[in-house]
């Protein structure tokens, strides 16, 4: 398989994911509002983080569809399902309580289930970022030794 | 030049879909259930799902409740 559809195929699993998560949050807003009232730690932005989850992820894969900017909608979808991976983390460990804050199919996992699956993700959307750098290496060496050539 | 509709492309609508179809599944309505496996029947304001859990598990044979206001929209039992 070609690195760049490897690259395409991650993007779209990417991009599914980011998409149902903030559509189903966005019809379910009230309930998400209130869920991330609960949170322990956000309790104090959490006016802030109801929009900017959604938005984000939004952004995110308006990034991963574009072309031209896919590869920083890689670097933006590992970064923040790191920081969501690290959020489950703490609140496992740290938190007195555990609320529920996730939207659609994604609700009916447990936090250490929803722990695993953020961490595939994470470790997805860096192997999207690797080979997507590996083909745009390859492809600049190939435009200096076509450029070496035209130029002898 | 033709173009092909990227995966990608796909991928979110296929998301949006799925999103909305999840948001229709777990909407509570107001369901009239005149054969439940277990309780009594009667009209419970449920999402589809959670009627289908409760009241009519199994296969889908016979029915077993229905959408009040829209009597196509049915649930079934098994046998």
């Amino acid at each position: 398989m070609k690195k760049n559809t490897i690259v395409e195929v991650i993007s779209a699993v990417l991009v599914f994911l980011f998409i149902y998560a903030a559509v189903s949050k966005l019809l379910d807003f009230d309930k998400f509002k209130y869920q991330i009232s609960q949170s322990p730690f956000i309790t104090n932005i959490s006016r802030f983080v109801v929009w900017a989850i959604p938005i984000g992820e939004l952004l995110i894969s308006v990034a991963l569809i574009v072309r031209r900017t896919r590869s920083a909608g890689l670097y933006s979808a590992f970064f923040l399902m790191l920081l969501f991976t690290g959020y489950i983390f703490i609140m496992l460990r740290y938190s007195p309580y555990l609320p529920c804050s996730c939207g659609g199919v994604l609700s009916g996992m447990s936090w250490k289930q929803h722990f695993v699956f953020n961490l595939a993700f994470t470790g997805l959307s860096l192997s999207g970022i690797v080979i997507q750098d590996m083909d745009s290496r390859k492809s600049r060496g190939k435009n200096t030794l076509t450029g070496m050539k035209l130029n002898t | 030049m033709k173009k092909s509709i990227s995966v990608v492309v796909i991928a979110a609508l296929f998301a949006v879909v799925s999103a909305f179809a999840g948001k229709v599944k777990n909407q509570v309505q107001t369901w009239n259930v005149d054969h439940p496996f277990q309780g009594s029947p009667g009209i419970y304001f449920l999402s589809a799902t959670q009627v289908k859990m409760f009241y009519c598990p199994g296969a889908n044979n016979v029915e077993c409740a229905y959408l009040v206001g829209s009597m196509g929209t049915i649930i079934k039992k098994p046998n």
